[in-house]
Protein backbone atom coordinates (compact mmCIF):
# COMPACT_ATOMS: atom_id res chain seq x y z
CA UNK A 1 0.00 0.00 0.00
CA UNK A 2 1.27 3.44 -0.90
CA UNK A 3 0.33 6.48 1.12
CA UNK A 4 0.99 10.14 0.39
CA UNK A 5 1.94 12.02 3.53
CA UNK A 6 1.42 15.79 3.31
CA UNK A 7 3.23 17.19 6.34
CA UNK A 8 5.53 20.18 6.75
CA UNK A 9 7.35 18.95 9.86
CA UNK A 10 10.31 16.88 8.56
CA UNK A 11 10.89 15.10 11.86
CA UNK A 12 7.26 14.07 12.08
CA UNK A 13 7.37 12.81 8.48
CA UNK A 14 10.53 10.82 9.14
CA UNK A 15 9.07 9.26 12.29
CA UNK A 16 5.81 8.31 10.53
CA UNK A 17 7.65 6.94 7.50
CA UNK A 18 9.75 4.60 9.61
CA UNK A 19 6.77 3.61 11.78
CA UNK A 20 4.65 2.74 8.74
CA UNK A 21 7.56 0.91 7.18
CA UNK A 22 7.15 -1.75 9.86
CA UNK A 23 3.69 -2.47 8.51
CA UNK A 24 4.84 -2.76 4.90
CA UNK A 25 3.41 0.57 3.91
CA UNK A 26 5.22 2.81 1.50
CA UNK A 27 5.12 6.49 2.37
CA UNK A 28 5.75 9.32 -0.07
CA UNK A 29 6.30 12.53 1.77
CA UNK A 30 5.69 16.06 0.43
CA UNK A 31 6.21 19.18 2.57
CA UNK A 32 3.82 21.59 0.77
CA UNK A 33 0.31 21.57 -0.65
CA UNK A 34 1.61 22.57 -4.08
CA UNK A 35 3.89 19.56 -4.22
CA UNK A 36 1.04 17.38 -2.99
CA UNK A 37 -1.08 18.37 -5.98
CA UNK A 38 1.75 17.48 -8.33
CA UNK A 39 2.42 14.15 -6.60
CA UNK A 40 -1.24 13.13 -6.73
CA UNK A 41 -1.30 13.57 -10.49
CA UNK A 42 0.66 10.31 -10.71
CA UNK A 43 -2.37 8.44 -9.35
CA UNK A 44 -0.34 5.79 -7.56
CA UNK A 45 -1.51 6.47 -4.01
CA UNK A 46 -4.07 4.44 -2.10
CA UNK A 47 -4.58 6.99 0.65
CA UNK A 48 -3.62 10.49 1.77
CA UNK A 49 -2.55 11.65 5.23
CA UNK A 50 -3.05 15.38 5.29
CA UNK A 51 -1.70 17.79 7.90
CA UNK A 52 -3.77 20.94 8.37
CA UNK A 53 -1.20 23.56 9.19
CA UNK A 54 0.88 23.73 6.03
CA UNK A 55 3.25 26.55 5.06
CA UNK A 56 1.18 27.33 1.94
CA UNK A 57 -2.27 27.19 3.54
CA UNK A 58 -4.83 25.13 5.43
CA UNK A 59 -4.62 21.49 4.36
CA UNK A 60 -8.40 21.31 4.26
CA UNK A 61 -8.46 23.63 1.23
CA UNK A 62 -6.73 20.94 -0.80
CA UNK A 63 -9.61 18.48 -0.45
CA UNK A 64 -12.25 20.19 -2.64
CA UNK A 65 -9.61 20.78 -5.31
CA UNK A 66 -8.74 17.08 -5.41
CA UNK A 67 -12.36 16.00 -5.43
CA UNK A 68 -13.03 18.45 -8.30
CA UNK A 69 -10.26 16.79 -10.27
CA UNK A 70 -11.95 13.43 -9.72
CA UNK A 71 -9.37 12.13 -7.25
CA UNK A 72 -11.39 9.97 -4.85
CA UNK A 73 -8.51 8.63 -2.79
CA UNK A 74 -9.48 8.42 0.90
CA UNK A 75 -8.09 11.26 2.97
CA UNK A 76 -7.32 11.26 6.68
CA UNK A 77 -6.75 14.71 8.14
CA UNK A 78 -4.10 15.06 10.85
CA UNK A 79 -4.45 18.06 13.06
CA UNK A 80 -3.11 19.46 16.29
CA UNK A 81 -6.43 21.09 16.94
CA UNK A 82 -8.57 18.67 18.88
CA UNK A 83 -11.74 20.70 18.97
CA UNK A 84 -15.05 19.30 17.86
CA UNK A 85 -15.80 22.21 15.51
CA UNK A 86 -12.62 21.46 13.60
CA UNK A 87 -13.62 17.85 13.31
CA UNK A 88 -16.90 18.75 11.70
CA UNK A 89 -15.13 21.19 9.37
CA UNK A 90 -12.77 18.36 8.37
CA UNK A 91 -15.52 15.93 7.49
CA UNK A 92 -17.67 18.55 5.74
CA UNK A 93 -14.93 19.34 3.28
CA UNK A 94 -14.86 15.73 2.15
CA UNK A 95 -12.19 14.21 4.34
CA UNK A 96 -12.85 10.56 5.17
CA UNK A 97 -11.61 10.70 8.70
CA UNK A 98 -9.80 12.85 11.14
CA UNK A 99 -7.05 12.06 13.67
CA UNK A 100 -6.03 14.57 16.33
CA UNK A 101 -2.37 14.96 17.20
CA UNK A 102 -0.88 13.46 19.19
CA UNK A 103 -2.11 10.10 17.99
CA UNK A 104 -0.94 6.51 18.39
CA UNK A 105 0.47 4.93 15.24
CA UNK A 106 -1.80 1.95 15.74
CA UNK A 107 -4.78 4.29 15.90
CA UNK A 108 -3.79 5.91 12.63
CA UNK A 109 -3.24 2.51 11.01
CA UNK A 110 -6.63 1.33 12.19
CA UNK A 111 -8.32 4.42 10.75
CA UNK A 112 -6.39 3.96 7.52
CA UNK A 113 -7.53 0.37 7.24
CA UNK A 114 -11.09 1.43 8.02
CA UNK A 115 -11.28 4.05 5.25
CA UNK A 116 -9.63 1.69 2.78
CA UNK A 117 -12.23 -0.94 3.56
CA UNK A 118 -15.19 1.26 2.80
CA UNK A 119 -17.19 0.35 -0.32
CA UNK A 120 -15.46 1.60 -3.42
CA UNK A 121 -12.01 1.33 -1.92
CA UNK A 122 -9.60 -1.48 -2.62
CA UNK A 123 -7.96 -3.24 0.24
CA UNK A 124 -6.94 -6.80 -0.23
CA UNK A 125 -4.01 -7.15 2.06
CA UNK A 126 -3.51 -9.72 4.73
CA UNK A 127 -3.26 -8.59 8.31
CA UNK A 128 -0.60 -10.26 10.40
CA UNK A 129 -0.12 -10.28 14.13
CA UNK A 130 2.09 -12.71 16.01
CA UNK A 131 2.07 -15.90 13.96
CA UNK A 132 -1.53 -15.32 12.90
CA UNK A 133 -2.44 -14.01 9.49
CA UNK A 134 -5.91 -12.98 8.44
CA UNK A 135 -6.89 -12.64 4.82
CA UNK A 136 -9.57 -9.97 4.64
CA UNK A 137 -10.70 -10.81 1.11
CA UNK A 138 -11.94 -14.33 1.86
CA UNK A 139 -11.95 -14.11 5.70
CA UNK A 140 -9.57 -16.93 6.44
CA UNK A 141 -7.31 -17.10 9.45
CA UNK A 142 -4.15 -19.16 9.38
CA UNK A 143 -1.20 -19.85 11.62
CA UNK A 144 2.07 -20.68 9.89
CA UNK A 145 0.29 -21.63 6.69
CA UNK A 146 -2.35 -23.86 8.34
CA UNK A 147 -5.87 -22.50 7.94
CA UNK A 148 -7.83 -22.47 11.20
CA UNK A 149 -11.24 -24.01 11.13
CA UNK A 150 -13.38 -21.29 12.73
CA UNK A 151 -17.16 -20.84 12.61
CA UNK A 152 -18.44 -17.73 10.82
CA UNK A 153 -19.19 -15.69 13.94
CA UNK A 154 -15.80 -16.36 15.47
CA UNK A 155 -14.22 -15.29 12.19
CA UNK A 156 -16.25 -12.08 12.26
CA UNK A 157 -15.13 -11.41 15.83
CA UNK A 158 -11.53 -12.08 14.86
CA UNK A 159 -11.82 -9.80 11.83
CA UNK A 160 -13.12 -6.91 13.92
CA UNK A 161 -10.45 -7.37 16.54
CA UNK A 162 -7.56 -7.80 14.13
CA UNK A 163 -8.55 -4.72 12.14
CA UNK A 164 -8.04 -2.70 15.29
CA UNK A 165 -5.25 -4.79 16.71
CA UNK A 166 -3.59 -3.35 19.76
CA UNK A 167 -6.61 -1.12 20.37
CA UNK A 168 -9.85 -1.51 22.24
CA UNK A 169 -12.96 -2.57 20.32
CA UNK A 170 -16.23 -1.62 21.99
CA UNK A 171 -18.57 -4.46 22.78
CA UNK A 172 -21.36 -2.74 20.85
CA UNK A 173 -19.32 -2.49 17.68
CA UNK A 174 -18.26 -6.16 17.96
CA UNK A 175 -21.91 -7.16 18.33
CA UNK A 176 -22.82 -5.01 15.36
CA UNK A 177 -20.27 -6.74 13.17
CA UNK A 178 -21.15 -10.25 14.34
CA UNK A 179 -24.93 -10.13 14.40
CA UNK A 180 -27.37 -8.98 11.77
CA UNK A 181 -30.32 -6.73 12.52
CA UNK A 182 -32.66 -9.69 12.85
CA UNK A 183 -30.46 -11.78 15.09
CA UNK A 184 -31.54 -12.07 18.65
CA UNK A 185 -28.50 -11.38 20.78
CA UNK A 186 -28.18 -13.18 24.05
CA UNK A 187 -26.36 -11.18 26.64
CA UNK A 188 -23.37 -13.49 26.97
CA UNK A 189 -23.30 -14.89 23.44
CA UNK A 190 -20.46 -12.63 22.40
CA UNK A 191 -18.40 -13.64 25.40
CA UNK A 192 -18.91 -17.29 24.48
CA UNK A 193 -17.66 -16.67 20.93
CA UNK A 194 -14.65 -14.78 22.22
CA UNK A 195 -13.67 -17.37 24.79
CA UNK A 196 -13.94 -20.17 22.21
CA UNK A 197 -11.91 -18.13 19.74
CA UNK A 198 -9.33 -17.37 22.41
CA UNK A 199 -8.93 -21.06 23.23
CA UNK A 200 -8.56 -22.02 19.58
CA UNK A 201 -5.96 -19.35 18.97
CA UNK A 202 -4.05 -20.52 22.03
CA UNK A 203 -4.22 -24.17 20.93
CA UNK A 204 -2.93 -23.19 17.50
CA UNK A 205 -0.08 -21.24 19.17
CA UNK A 206 -1.05 -18.14 17.17
CA UNK A 207 1.05 -15.80 19.30
CA UNK A 208 -1.85 -13.44 20.01
CA UNK A 209 -3.83 -12.64 23.14
CA UNK A 210 -7.43 -11.48 23.46
CA UNK A 211 -8.01 -9.37 26.55
CA UNK A 212 -11.45 -8.69 27.92
CA UNK A 213 -12.10 -5.22 29.33
CA UNK A 214 -15.18 -5.52 31.49
CA UNK A 215 -17.67 -2.77 30.80
CA UNK A 216 -15.92 -1.81 27.55
CA UNK A 217 -15.12 -4.61 25.12
CA UNK A 218 -12.14 -6.58 23.90
CA UNK A 219 -8.62 -6.05 22.65
CA UNK A 220 -6.40 -8.29 20.56
CA UNK A 221 -2.65 -7.92 20.78
CA UNK A 222 0.49 -9.79 20.02
CA UNK A 223 1.55 -12.06 22.89
CA UNK A 224 4.82 -10.99 24.51
CA UNK A 225 7.67 -13.14 23.26
CA UNK B 1 -5.74 55.20 68.80
CA UNK B 2 -3.09 57.93 69.01
CA UNK B 3 -0.19 55.71 67.98
CA UNK B 4 2.95 57.65 67.03
CA UNK B 5 2.68 56.42 63.42
CA UNK B 6 -0.92 57.52 63.03
CA UNK B 7 -1.89 60.58 61.06
CA UNK B 8 -3.91 61.89 64.07
CA UNK B 9 -0.89 61.83 66.35
CA UNK B 10 1.25 63.62 63.80
CA UNK B 11 -1.36 66.31 63.28
CA UNK B 12 -2.01 66.90 67.02
CA UNK B 13 1.72 66.90 67.70
CA UNK B 14 2.21 69.73 65.22
CA UNK B 15 -1.07 71.65 65.79
CA UNK B 16 -0.97 72.05 69.58
CA UNK B 17 2.46 73.83 69.86
CA UNK B 18 1.49 75.94 66.85
CA UNK B 19 -1.76 76.96 68.52
CA UNK B 20 0.08 77.69 71.78
CA UNK B 21 2.55 79.95 70.01
CA UNK B 22 -0.16 81.82 68.09
CA UNK B 23 -2.27 82.32 71.21
CA UNK B 24 0.67 83.58 73.25
CA UNK B 25 1.81 86.01 70.56
CA UNK B 26 -1.79 87.20 70.12
CA UNK B 27 -2.41 87.93 73.82
CA UNK B 28 1.00 89.48 74.37
CA UNK B 29 0.51 91.78 71.36
CA UNK B 30 -2.79 93.01 72.77
CA UNK B 31 -1.30 93.59 76.21
CA UNK B 32 1.74 95.43 74.82
CA UNK B 33 -0.48 97.65 72.67
CA UNK B 34 -2.63 98.49 75.67
CA UNK B 35 0.48 99.49 77.67
CA UNK B 36 1.73 101.72 74.85
CA UNK B 37 -1.69 103.43 74.85
CA UNK B 38 -1.17 104.15 78.57
CA UNK B 39 -4.10 102.05 79.58
CA UNK B 40 -2.20 100.49 82.49
CA UNK B 41 -1.86 102.86 85.56
CA UNK B 42 -1.42 102.21 89.28
CA UNK B 43 -3.73 103.36 92.06
CA UNK B 44 -2.06 106.78 91.99
CA UNK B 45 -2.69 107.20 88.25
CA UNK B 46 1.02 106.74 87.40
CA UNK B 47 2.21 104.40 84.60
CA UNK B 48 3.15 100.93 85.88
CA UNK B 49 6.71 100.09 86.76
CA UNK B 50 8.25 97.33 84.62
CA UNK B 51 8.39 95.10 87.66
CA UNK B 52 4.64 95.44 88.27
CA UNK B 53 3.89 95.05 84.56
CA UNK B 54 5.81 91.71 84.37
CA UNK B 55 3.96 90.60 87.45
CA UNK B 56 0.70 91.49 85.68
CA UNK B 57 1.78 89.57 82.59
CA UNK B 58 2.29 86.41 84.64
CA UNK B 59 -1.24 86.92 85.92
CA UNK B 60 -2.59 87.25 82.35
CA UNK B 61 -0.69 84.12 81.30
CA UNK B 62 -2.13 82.13 84.15
CA UNK B 63 -5.71 83.38 83.87
CA UNK B 64 -6.13 83.78 80.09
CA UNK B 65 -3.53 81.97 78.03
CA UNK B 66 -3.28 78.68 79.96
CA UNK B 67 -7.03 77.99 80.20
CA UNK B 68 -7.50 78.87 76.54
CA UNK B 69 -4.59 76.67 75.58
CA UNK B 70 -6.09 73.79 77.51
CA UNK B 71 -9.39 74.35 75.74
CA UNK B 72 -7.69 74.49 72.31
CA UNK B 73 -5.75 71.29 72.99
CA UNK B 74 -8.90 69.50 74.02
CA UNK B 75 -10.73 70.75 70.93
CA UNK B 76 -7.86 69.63 68.70
CA UNK B 77 -7.76 66.20 70.29
CA UNK B 78 -11.46 65.76 69.66
CA UNK B 79 -11.69 67.37 66.24
CA UNK B 80 -8.61 65.87 64.57
CA UNK B 81 -9.79 62.23 64.50
CA UNK B 82 -13.17 63.34 63.18
CA UNK B 83 -11.64 65.48 60.44
CA UNK B 84 -9.22 62.78 59.44
CA UNK B 85 -11.85 60.06 59.48
CA UNK B 86 -14.08 62.14 57.20
CA UNK B 87 -11.21 62.96 54.87
CA UNK B 88 -10.15 59.36 54.55
CA UNK B 89 -13.64 57.88 54.28
CA UNK B 90 -13.31 57.74 50.52
CA UNK B 91 -10.20 55.58 50.94
CA UNK B 92 -12.19 52.71 52.39
CA UNK B 93 -14.04 52.56 49.06
CA UNK B 94 -10.67 52.24 47.35
CA UNK B 95 -9.75 49.53 49.83
CA UNK B 96 -12.83 47.52 48.83
CA UNK B 97 -11.69 47.80 45.21
CA UNK B 98 -8.23 46.68 46.19
CA UNK B 99 -9.76 43.64 47.91
CA UNK B 100 -11.18 42.49 44.59
CA UNK B 101 -7.80 42.57 42.85
CA UNK B 102 -6.90 38.98 42.05
CA UNK B 103 -4.66 37.08 39.67
CA UNK B 104 -7.74 35.59 38.00
CA UNK B 105 -9.07 39.05 37.11
CA UNK B 106 -6.37 41.04 35.40
CA UNK B 107 -7.20 44.62 34.48
CA UNK B 108 -8.78 45.54 37.84
CA UNK B 109 -7.77 49.07 38.94
CA UNK B 110 -8.58 51.38 41.86
CA UNK B 111 -10.79 54.35 40.92
CA UNK B 112 -8.94 57.66 41.33
CA UNK B 113 -11.98 59.99 41.35
CA UNK B 114 -13.19 59.21 44.88
CA UNK B 115 -9.80 59.62 46.54
CA UNK B 116 -8.61 62.97 48.09
CA UNK B 117 -6.26 64.86 45.77
CA UNK B 118 -3.32 64.46 48.14
CA UNK B 119 -3.56 60.67 47.95
CA UNK B 120 -4.13 60.57 44.20
CA UNK B 121 -0.43 60.18 43.31
CA UNK B 122 -0.23 57.08 45.51
CA UNK B 123 -3.28 55.49 43.92
CA UNK B 124 -2.02 56.34 40.44
CA UNK B 125 1.38 54.87 41.19
CA UNK B 126 -0.31 51.78 42.61
CA UNK B 127 -2.45 51.44 39.48
CA UNK B 128 0.63 51.78 37.29
CA UNK B 129 2.32 49.04 39.31
CA UNK B 130 -0.76 46.85 38.83
CA UNK B 131 -0.53 47.46 35.11
CA UNK B 132 3.09 46.32 35.06
CA UNK B 133 2.18 43.19 37.06
CA UNK B 134 -0.69 42.42 34.66
CA UNK B 135 1.67 42.71 31.70
CA UNK B 136 4.23 40.50 33.35
CA UNK B 137 1.63 37.92 34.29
CA UNK B 138 0.20 37.93 30.77
CA UNK B 139 3.68 37.45 29.30
CA UNK B 140 4.29 34.51 31.62
CA UNK B 141 0.91 33.01 30.84
CA UNK B 142 1.52 33.29 27.13
CA UNK B 143 4.98 31.82 27.53
CA UNK B 144 3.59 28.80 29.38
CA UNK B 145 0.89 28.30 26.76
CA UNK B 146 3.38 28.66 23.90
CA UNK B 147 5.83 26.32 25.60
CA UNK B 148 3.15 23.66 26.16
CA UNK B 149 1.99 24.11 22.58
CA UNK B 150 5.52 23.86 21.21
CA UNK B 151 6.03 20.65 23.18
CA UNK B 152 3.16 18.94 21.38
CA UNK B 153 4.87 18.27 18.07
CA UNK B 154 8.15 16.91 19.46
CA UNK B 155 6.18 14.77 21.92
CA UNK B 156 4.02 13.43 19.09
CA UNK B 157 7.16 12.61 17.09
CA UNK B 158 8.72 10.99 20.14
CA UNK B 159 5.61 8.86 20.69
CA UNK B 160 5.59 7.68 17.08
CA UNK B 161 9.28 6.76 17.29
CA UNK B 162 8.77 4.89 20.56
CA UNK B 163 5.84 2.96 19.12
CA UNK B 164 8.02 1.94 16.20
CA UNK B 165 10.51 0.21 18.51
CA UNK B 166 10.49 -3.58 18.66
CA UNK B 167 8.42 -5.10 21.46
CA UNK B 168 10.20 -5.18 24.79
CA UNK B 169 9.63 -4.34 28.42
CA UNK B 170 11.66 -1.20 27.82
CA UNK B 171 9.40 -0.14 24.95
CA UNK B 172 6.34 -0.62 27.13
CA UNK B 173 7.83 1.70 29.76
CA UNK B 174 8.94 4.25 27.20
CA UNK B 175 5.51 4.34 25.56
CA UNK B 176 3.98 4.88 29.02
CA UNK B 177 6.38 7.73 29.71
CA UNK B 178 5.61 9.27 26.32
CA UNK B 179 1.88 9.09 27.03
CA UNK B 180 2.39 10.76 30.42
CA UNK B 181 4.47 13.50 28.88
CA UNK B 182 1.79 14.11 26.26
CA UNK B 183 -0.95 14.18 28.92
CA UNK B 184 1.01 16.69 31.01
CA UNK B 185 1.51 19.04 28.08
CA UNK B 186 -2.17 18.75 27.19
CA UNK B 187 -3.22 19.44 30.78
CA UNK B 188 -1.08 22.56 30.92
CA UNK B 189 -2.87 23.71 27.77
CA UNK B 190 -6.24 22.79 29.33
CA UNK B 191 -5.50 24.97 32.34
CA UNK B 192 -4.46 27.85 30.11
CA UNK B 193 -7.65 27.46 28.11
CA UNK B 194 -9.85 27.25 31.21
CA UNK B 195 -8.22 30.34 32.73
CA UNK B 196 -9.39 32.44 29.79
CA UNK B 197 -12.30 34.61 30.88
CA UNK B 198 -15.62 33.44 29.48
CA UNK B 199 -14.83 29.71 29.33
CA UNK B 200 -18.16 28.01 29.88
CA UNK B 201 -19.12 24.74 31.48
CA UNK B 202 -21.33 22.58 29.30
CA UNK B 203 -23.42 19.48 29.84
CA UNK B 204 -21.22 16.40 29.77
CA UNK B 205 -21.86 12.73 30.45
CA UNK B 206 -19.42 11.33 32.99
CA UNK B 207 -20.20 7.78 31.84
CA UNK B 208 -19.20 8.64 28.27
CA UNK B 209 -16.01 10.30 29.51
CA UNK B 210 -15.10 7.34 31.73
CA UNK B 211 -15.79 4.89 28.94
CA UNK B 212 -13.68 6.74 26.41
CA UNK B 213 -10.73 7.11 28.76
CA UNK B 214 -10.87 3.43 29.78
CA UNK B 215 -11.04 2.45 26.14
CA UNK B 216 -8.12 4.66 25.15
CA UNK B 217 -5.88 3.60 28.01
CA UNK B 218 -6.73 -0.12 28.03
CA UNK B 219 -3.83 -1.03 25.68
CA UNK B 220 -1.37 0.86 27.89
CA UNK B 221 -2.71 -0.77 31.07
CA UNK B 222 -2.77 -4.27 29.58
CA UNK B 223 0.76 -3.93 28.22
CA UNK B 224 1.89 -2.86 31.67
CA UNK B 225 0.50 -6.09 33.17
CA UNK B 226 -2.89 -4.94 34.50
CA UNK B 227 -6.44 -5.94 33.82
CA UNK B 228 -8.71 -2.94 33.44
CA UNK B 229 -12.46 -2.56 33.70
CA UNK B 230 -15.16 0.08 33.58
CA UNK B 231 -18.09 0.08 36.02
CA UNK B 232 -20.77 2.72 35.45
CA UNK B 233 -23.37 2.68 38.20
CA UNK B 234 -26.05 4.00 35.83
CA UNK B 235 -26.25 4.59 32.07
CA UNK B 236 -25.74 8.35 32.10
CA UNK B 237 -24.43 10.77 34.71
CA UNK B 238 -24.94 14.33 33.44
CA UNK B 239 -22.59 16.90 34.96
CA UNK B 240 -21.46 20.43 34.13
CA UNK B 241 -17.96 20.75 32.81
CA UNK B 242 -15.40 20.99 30.07
CA UNK B 243 -15.25 17.61 28.36
CA UNK B 244 -11.67 17.69 27.06
CA UNK B 245 -10.06 18.74 30.31
CA UNK B 246 -12.17 16.32 32.38
CA UNK B 247 -11.22 13.42 30.11
CA UNK B 248 -7.58 14.43 30.50
CA UNK B 249 -7.90 14.59 34.28
CA UNK B 250 -9.30 11.04 34.35
CA UNK B 251 -6.59 9.98 31.88
CA UNK B 252 -4.01 11.34 34.29
CA UNK B 253 -5.51 9.31 37.17
CA UNK B 254 -5.46 6.10 35.11
CA UNK B 255 -1.86 6.77 34.07
CA UNK B 256 -1.05 7.38 37.72
CA UNK B 257 -2.61 4.00 38.58
CA UNK B 258 -0.59 2.35 35.80
CA UNK B 259 2.60 3.88 37.15
CA UNK B 260 2.04 3.24 40.86
CA UNK B 261 -0.31 0.25 40.93
CA UNK B 262 2.44 -2.32 41.27
CA UNK B 263 2.05 -3.62 37.70
CA UNK B 264 -0.44 -6.32 38.71
CA UNK B 265 -4.12 -6.66 39.51
CA UNK B 266 -7.09 -4.67 38.31
CA UNK B 267 -7.44 -0.99 37.51
CA UNK B 268 -11.09 -0.02 37.89
CA UNK B 269 -12.75 3.11 36.51
CA UNK B 270 -16.08 3.59 38.26
CA UNK B 271 -18.71 6.27 37.62
CA UNK B 272 -21.21 6.92 40.41
CA UNK B 273 -24.70 8.34 40.02
CA UNK B 274 -23.88 11.16 42.43
CA UNK B 275 -21.35 12.65 40.02
CA UNK B 276 -18.20 10.75 40.93
CA UNK B 277 -15.45 9.18 38.86
CA UNK B 278 -13.22 6.83 40.82
CA UNK B 279 -10.00 5.29 39.56
CA UNK B 280 -8.67 2.52 41.81
CA UNK B 281 -5.76 0.11 41.63
CA UNK B 282 -4.50 -2.81 43.72
CA UNK B 283 -1.06 -1.45 44.49
CA UNK B 284 0.40 -0.23 47.76
CA UNK B 285 -2.03 2.67 48.14
CA UNK B 286 -1.29 6.08 49.61
CA UNK B 287 -0.40 6.32 53.34
CA UNK B 288 -2.84 8.36 55.46
CA UNK B 289 -0.39 11.16 56.27
CA UNK B 290 0.36 11.69 52.57
CA UNK B 291 -3.19 11.98 51.32
CA UNK B 292 -3.39 15.75 51.39
CA UNK B 293 0.13 16.38 50.26
CA UNK B 294 0.17 14.30 47.10
CA UNK B 295 -1.89 17.01 45.42
CA UNK B 296 0.72 19.65 46.12
CA UNK B 297 2.86 20.50 43.11
CA UNK B 298 6.07 18.49 42.82
CA UNK B 299 5.22 16.18 45.69
CA UNK B 300 6.16 12.51 45.36
CA UNK B 301 5.84 9.62 47.73
CA UNK B 302 9.43 8.63 47.19
CA UNK B 303 12.01 10.46 45.19
CA UNK B 304 12.32 8.43 42.02
CA UNK B 305 13.80 8.99 38.62
CA UNK B 306 10.53 8.79 36.70
CA UNK B 307 7.11 10.29 37.02
CA UNK B 308 6.29 13.96 37.36
CA UNK B 309 5.25 15.66 40.57
CA UNK B 310 2.94 17.97 38.69
CA UNK B 311 0.38 15.47 37.46
CA UNK B 312 -1.97 15.20 40.45
CA UNK B 313 -1.73 18.91 41.07
CA UNK B 314 -2.92 19.57 37.52
CA UNK B 315 -5.83 17.18 38.06
CA UNK B 316 -6.75 19.06 41.23
CA UNK B 317 -6.54 22.42 39.47
CA UNK B 318 -8.84 21.21 36.70
CA UNK B 319 -11.30 19.70 39.19
CA UNK B 320 -11.28 22.97 41.18
CA UNK B 321 -12.14 24.92 38.05
CA UNK B 322 -15.18 22.65 37.83
CA UNK B 323 -16.17 23.47 41.45
CA UNK B 324 -15.58 19.81 42.25
CA UNK B 325 -13.14 18.09 44.53
CA UNK B 326 -10.69 15.23 44.48
CA UNK B 327 -9.69 12.90 47.29
CA UNK B 328 -7.76 9.70 47.68
CA UNK B 329 -8.83 6.78 49.88
CA UNK B 330 -8.18 3.07 50.21
CA UNK B 331 -9.52 0.92 47.40
CA UNK B 332 -11.57 -2.15 48.44
CA UNK B 333 -8.58 -4.38 47.81
CA UNK B 334 -5.95 -2.20 49.39
CA UNK B 335 -4.76 0.00 46.55
CA UNK B 336 -5.34 3.70 46.02
CA UNK B 337 -8.78 4.98 45.00
CA UNK B 338 -8.84 8.50 43.60
CA UNK B 339 -12.31 10.01 43.43
CA UNK B 340 -13.27 13.13 41.51
CA UNK B 341 -16.65 14.55 42.55
CA UNK B 342 -18.38 17.00 40.23
CA UNK B 343 -21.58 19.00 40.50
CA UNK B 344 -24.39 17.25 38.67
CA UNK B 345 -26.19 18.99 35.84
CA UNK B 346 -29.83 19.76 36.45
CA UNK B 347 -32.20 17.45 34.60
CA UNK B 348 -33.24 18.93 31.27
Amino acid sequence: MRVLLIEDEPEMAAALTSAFGRFDMLIDHVPTLAQAEAALASGVHDAILLDRQMPDGDGLDLIPKLRARGIGVPIIVLTARGEMADRVAGLDTGADDYVAKPFAVEELLARLRAVLRRPGQVMSDTLCVGRLSFDCSDRTASVAGTVLDLPRRELLVLESLIQRMGRTVLRASLEASVYGFDDEIQSNALDTHVSRLRRKLMDADAGVEIHGIRGIGYLLKRAPQ
Amino acid sequence: MFRPTSLKWRLVWRLVPLQAAILTVFVLTIVATMREGGLFVDDAGMPLTTEKFVHGLAFVFEMVILPNLALLTLATLIATPIVIRRALASLSEAAVQAESIDIGQPGTRMIVASVPDEINPLVRAFNDALGRLDDGYERQRRFLADAAHELRTPIAILQIRLESLADSAERTRLVEDGARLAALAEQLLDLQRLSQPGTQRARVDLVAIGQRVTMDLAPLAINAGYAICFEPEVEHVPALGDELSLARAVTNLVQNAIEHGGRHGMITVRVGRSGTITVSDEGAGVPLDQRERIFEPFHRLQPRPRGAGLGLNLVQEIVRWHHGNIAVADAPRGGAAFTITLPLALPK
